[in-house]
């Protein structure tokens, strides 16, 4: 973890005793503990919104590796037998990372209720997992990874078989360490924004919630409750896409109590019947349990490299390191195989956009406008799913192609990357945000027109998917075009009208 | 050259579809296709081989290929007035072929078209409504009138519903077929008016004192319901009446459908077939496509509602999921999607939000996220699923795709699914048919060569 | 005789004649018809239990054969609420829920002319669980209400109903004609608007924005929302600057709208007053 976060976090976990680290003490039952005073330079509205930054980071965290885990899922791989079993893994994996993506959307919304910036970011390699459940890890579904996943989400008091097993799996995945459970975090910002001595009312800004992400926008249609129930909807215990918009302390305090009941089994909150039952928790383990059944050496994924990387330039050969291995360093794969070297530079590129969208989405006010109103913004939330499927289709390619130059892809294939930009911040006027766009669209069609001329060529659905691809970013491009010479034309026309000084 | 004895005949297609226009050169053929390099874009229309018809002797003179015009100078629209081939199987072969005259001797053809038009009589209930148009057998290549003749017509009146005619085969164009040309897509009326001439009709052909179609009346939200009406009900000309009910005005149209039979006699033995063909509206969008069509419906009747996998490898089953996006976003591209979300507030515009409203009751509300619908963006939306499929990643979205017994599901989430804010033919929201859904649904699974029943519970759609 | 594949057949059914253009296929004409452009190909399914006609639209029964003993039992206005066939119970309707006021809970939709919020599932989905035969008929069994009943009801019904033997026709002749029986000369199109002209000035029709355009010369504005003209306007530019574009939509109550399309002038000049439009902008 950075040490930027690090600090803060280890002076309030354990007061009295400054020299434990703060990962120590989330593994003890109960884990946080909030102290009688914040930390020095933090009052405890800052300390909230420290807390929520953690907790939007680690969403994201988990919904990229719980995607490149899904992608990485093949019913092709496996006899016939079992490949309906495999899809149905890989769409569960895939609905519960869309729920964290609802999380992490939910966490922005908190920070706009109390006028906090949004986060985006995520942490990237080199990696230090202290307050992190796990080592951030690209990495193909193994029983393993899944007993990580499962850890993290699991209620504090899990016994029952295969508590045991999985934790042992987890811990072996996580070099040796027990993850930590993130829920533990959730409680803590739970138990100090319910506080109203130490958070006062004019902590939480109502009138910020036309900058918000509501569910219609961003959840449209993600339901995976159980069908032909008339009264879904109002069932409590649905699981679905958790958005809301936040006007107030207590719809703030409810939004993160969902959240942990979704996933992340909170502290002492025993989860039972249909909360258990739809939990990431409960599903997870749901898949572990039929791995099993069906054997342990079941390999359900294909051969993705491990935390794949790609460089600005594409080496010849990986850099082999002769060493043994640090088993808490990351190892990093690094793309040497020509063709996807572009691809993965695509992907990045493509995720960049995602994040920016979602983040210009947020700048633009408009969840609560007036039925009649269109603007801008729908095209941006509309973007930002695009750029999802985009994920899908661009992780598609890559889990099928070498990781090495020469390669076997069967062997060790590429992955998607998930690498973070160096910026996620967006320039301040809005004429300037269309401007970047902009810019990353034009990158997109320069990267796109690489790919196709390379030789040898990429395969023909590759080929297909790029030039609608490519279509689709000339499209944007002229539409943006128009825009930036009217916002412009408007900021000159308002210039002039306030007169030369 | 003969090839054996002819066993069995067929008209192809069995279903034709014809389109009204006042022109007299019918529509030039043309074909529609995906620009490869383009794959977002409009379809492009394209010359494609048509046939020039003497329609005084009934002989292709001749072949063109043009850019066609879907109007005359005259700004008349012109009619798409197809053919309808005859074909036959011999014995000891299995092909079929489209007969010519060395085949059959042209003069033992004889052909039957049997057309009508009665929307009246499906309202009024009174056979005497009917109008109808029958040629009785004929063999000549004359371009014979159809005359819907109507028993409640005035003496010696006529709705002229277009034309048949047998083409002559020639030597540089031999094969048997009948061109149908439909009517002018013209209006009619009745002999009852009540002010002055009806500058709306060309005619007064029906006759309101023999008939009751002229101020014919359907209440128009009876208590009890009349389910015997249409439904939907009372969508003929007309006004307001007494009592919340419309009142016909007495109109007519010159649309029709019907049978065309052939039969010929060879080898002593004599062989049928039929055909059946339909007159309706131009297609205004002509490089546009529906994503429910006549094609799905008997494509499910032929085949069934579950795809066998043995029937489609995987590359066809993903070009069919792209298709049917494909007709989504052409379909989206032409519709004014904040509008039909039920955006505005004021609940005029006609919408299925509207719909819903008042036909159950349930709360008036846009369908979507009113900020997200503009045209562009959806039309964005499903570009972006679209070109992903491209990419080969099965159809992921069949989840989202609203089944039909899902019509009642009037929540959010139930409106919510896709298609979306369209009508369906129960009047609920636009369900596929089951399937085109199994298709995306066998895309989505890539279960090529094997059982396809196996597949229901490993659907991703049951958790 | 041998038989044709499946494949084969659709390619009879399909196949596009010499000369024809694609607007002459099935592919071109709508089939979702509330009620149509082309055809109500609801209208193919009326006689489809032989002895009965039905609602093209609705499981009520319209008319009954007396020559079929099998029918003995039915009459004119009951209706069809299960269709039972190897062993399996076929609804043919489900209830309609959701909320009756913004943001309530989720209610049956229960209306004056509909309490039981009955809806009928069209017929072309619904039958296809039969399925419906191809080649010969079939016999299944119809629960129908034993009275005649105006308003809908659902599977549920707790009211009389007789159990009668149903059999299914053959839906098609010569492998891909739709048969005789099913439809007569001019019943494909009994159910369009009278003239067809009214549909294109009333409600449903933009569903068929493909066949029945809504909304053209389409293209983004400078604020990034799409612009341009209804379909129906008559004033309109197609070359207008993109920003100038209004969509007007048909408003209800229907007020004199200077620039939509009247009916009467649809009645009488719509050839003129309609445009083709081709790659979404005005053609001729």
């Amino acid at each position: 973890m950075r040490p930027k976060f690090a600090r803060q976090l280890q002076s309030i976990v354990e007061p009295t005793s400054p020299r434990r680290g703060a990962a120590e003490a989330l593994k003890a039952p109960g884990g946080f503990v909030l102290p009688a005073q914040p930390p020095p330079e933090l009052s405890w509205q800052q300390y909230a919104v420290f807390l929520l930054y953690v907790a939007a980071e680690i969403e994201h965290a988990l919904l990229v590796q719980y995607l490149f885990a899904a992608y990485t899922l093949d019913e092709s791989v496996v006899d016939e037998e079992h490949r309906p079993d495999v899809r149905r893994w890989q769409e569960i994996i895939l609905g519960i990372a869309k729920e964290e993506m609802g999380h992490f959307i939910s966490v922005q919304n908190v920070l706009r209720l109390v006028a906090a910036p949004l986060n985006l970011e995520r942490e990237d390699y080199p990696f230090d997992s202290e307050f992190y459940p796990f080592d951030f890890t690209l990495e193909k579904l193994t029983r393993g990874s899944l007993s990580k996943y499962i850890y993290v989400e699991m209620p504090a008091d899990w016994t029952t078989p295969p508590a045991e097993e999985v934790k042992a799996l987890a811990r072996e995945a996580n070099h040796g360490e027990s993850p930590n459970r993130v829920g533990d975090l959730y409680a803590a910002m739970i138990a100090l924004l319910s506080d109203t001595t130490r958070i006062p009312d004019d902590f939480f800004v109502a009138d910020t919630t036309g900058m918000q992400a509501s569910f219609a926008e961003w959840g449209r249609n993600y339901k995976s409750g159980a069908r032909g129930n008339l009264l879904t909807r109002d069932h409590p215990k649905t699981p679905e896409l958790i958005i809301e918009i936040v006007d107030s302390r207590d719809s703030a305090v409810s939004l993160l109590e969902q959240i942990a009941e979704q996933g992340e089994g909170v502290g002492a909150v025993h989860l039972t019947g249909e909360a258990l039952e739809l939990s990431h928790f409960r599903r997870f383990l749901d898949i572990f349990n039929e791995w099993s059944a069906i054997g342990a050496d079941f390999d359900p994924s294909r051969n993705v490299a491990t935390n794949p990387i790609v460089d600005a330039d594409l080496p010849e050969a990986a850099e082999r390191d002769d060493e043994e291995p640090d088993p808490c360093d990351p190892v990093t794969s690094t793309i040497t195989d020509p063709e996807a070297f572009y691809w993965a530079h695509l992907q990045n590129l493509r995720y960049r956009m995602l994040l920016v969208d979602l983040g210009h989405a947020f700048h633009l006010d408009g969840a609560l406008g007036s039925t009649t109103e269109v603007t801008a913004r729908g095209e941006i939330i509309t973007w930002t799913f695009t750029e999802m499927y985009n994920l899908r289709a661009l992780a598609g390619i890559l889990v099928r192609l070498p990781l090495e130059r020469g390669g076997d892809a069967s062997k060790r294939a590429a992955g998607p990357p998930f690498q973070m930009p160096y910026t996620l911040e967006l320039p301040n006027r809005e004429v300037d945000r269309w401007r970047w766009h902009r810019e990353l669209l034009r990158t997109s069609i320069a990267l796109i027109g690489t790919i196709e001329t390379l030789d040898p060529p990429p395969e023909p659905r590759g080929l297909a998917y790029l030039k609608a691809l490519r279509e689709s970013d000339e499209r944007a491009l002229e539409m943006i075009e128009k825009m930036i010479v009217a916002e412009q034309t408007k900021l000159s026309a308002r210039k002039a009208a306030k007169g030369a000084v | 050259m003969k090839r054996g004895e002819l066993v069995e005949i067929r008209l192809l297609p069995p279903l034709v579809v014809a389109r009204l226009g006042a022109s007299d050169v019918p529509v030039d053929n043309y074909d529609v296709i995906v620009d490869p390099e383009h794959p977002l874009a409009f379809r492009t229309i394209r010359p494609a081989p048509t046939f020039i018809v003497d329609t005084d002797t009934g002989a292709i003179t001749g072949v063109v290929e043009r850019e066609p015009t879907f109007k005359d100078e005259q700004n008349r629209v012109r009619p798409v007035a197809p053919f309808i081939e005859l074909w036959g199987r011999f014995d000891g072969g299995d092909d079929w072929v489209h007969l010519t005259a060395d085949d059959v001797d042209a003069d033992a053809v004889r052909w039957r078209v049997h057309v009508g038009n009665v929307k009246v009589t499906r309202r009024t209930g009174d056979p005497d409504d009917r109008i109808e148009a029958d040629t009785g057998w004929f063999s000549t290549h004359d371009r014979l009138s159809l005359r819907g003749e109507c028993a409640n017509f005035v003496a010696g009146k006529s709705i002229p519903l277009g034309y048949a005619q047998f083409i002559r085969p020639t030597a540089d164009f031999p094969h048997l077929r009948l061109r149908f040309t439909p009517g002018s897509g013209n209006v009619y009326g009745s002999n009852r008016v009540t002010s002055g001439p009806d500058p709306n009709i060309v005619d007064q052909v029906y006759d309101a004192n023999k008939g009751r179609w002229f101020g014919y009346s359907e209440p128009t939200s009876p208590i009890p319901p009349i389910p015997a009406f249409t439904n939907p009900g009372a969508i003929y000309a007309g006004n307001d009446g007494p009592n919340n009910s419309w009142v016909s005005f007495g109109y007519l149209d010159d649309a029709c459908d019907g049978i065309i039979d052939v039969e010929l006699t060879a080898g002593g033995r004599t062989l049928g077939a039929f055909a059946r063909v339909g007159a309706g509206a131009p297609a205004f969008a002509p490089d546009t496509f529906p994503i429910r069509t006549a094609a799905d419906e008997l494509e499910q009747i032929l085949l069934g509602p579950d795809v066998d996998p043995a029937d489609y490898s995987v590359e066809e089953l993903q070009q069919d999921a792209e298709e049917i996006l494909r007709r989504a976003f052409e379909t989206v591209r032409l519709m004014n999607t904040a509008y039909m979300n039920g955006n505005d507030p004021r609940n005029i515009a006609s919408t299925m939000s509207r719909q819903d409203n008042g036909d159950t009751g349930r709360a008036f509300q846009p369908i979507m996220a009113p900020t997200l619908v503009d045209t562009l963006a959806v039309l964005n939306l499903h570009q972006g699923v679209f070109t992903t499929l491209r990419s080969g990643a099965p159809p992921w979205f069949v989840t989202v795709l609203r089944e039909f017994n899902e019509i009642g599901d009037l929540t959010d989430l139930g409106r919510r699914k896709m298609p979306g804010m369209m009508r369906n033919a129960d009047a609920r929201y636009l369900v596929l048919t089951r399937r085109q859904r199994d298709k995306i649904r066998l895309a989505a699974n890539r279960t090529n060569g094997s059982s396809a029943r196996a597949t229901q519970t490993g659907d991703p759609a049951d958790e | 005789m041998s038989e044709l594949t499946p494949k084969n057949k659709a390619a009879q059914l399909f196949h596009r004649a010499a000369g024809n253009p694609p607007s002459t296929l099935p592919h071109s004409a709508i089939s979702n018809c509330f009620p149509g452009l082309e055809f109500d190909v609801r209208n193919i399914w009326r006689r489809i239990f032989i002895g009965l006609v039905m609602h093209e639209a609705d499981c009520y029964v319209l008319e009954v054969d007396r020559s079929v003993a099998a029918l003995q039992a039915i009459q004119p206005g009951c209706r069809l609420l299960k269709i039972l066939a190897d062993e399996q119970v076929f609804d043919t309707t489900v209830v309609a829920f959701g909320p009756k006021t913004a943001g309530g809970p989720t209610e049956i939709l229960g209306v004056p002319a509909n309490p039981d919020a009955a809806w009928f599932m069209e017929w072309s989905n619904s039958l296809s669980r039969v399925p419906v035969p191809t080649q010969a008929p079939r016999h299944v069994q119809g629960v129908f209400t034993k009275e005649p009943s105006a308003y809908p009801r659902l599977a549920s019904y707790d009211g009389p109903t007789v159990t009668v033997d149903l059999e299914v026709r053959a839906f098609f002749e010569h492998d891909v004609v739709i048969a005789r029986e099913l439809a007569q000369p001019g019943e494909l199109t009994q159910s369009l608007c009278s003239p067809w002209l009214n549909d294109y000035r009333e409600c449903a029709c933009y569903y068929w924005a493909s066949s029945r355009p809504d909304y053209v010369d389409i293209a983004a504005g400078s604020d990034g929302v799409s612009r341009g003209w209804n379909w129906m306007d008559k004033s309109r530019n197609p070359d207008a600057p993109v920003d100038e574009r209004v969509y007007l939509p048909d408003p209800r109550p229907r007020t004199p709208q200077a620039t939509w399309i009247t009916y009467d002038e649809l009645f009488q000049e719509w050839q003129k007053l309609l445009r083709f439009i081709i790659g979404g902008r005005d053609r001729e």
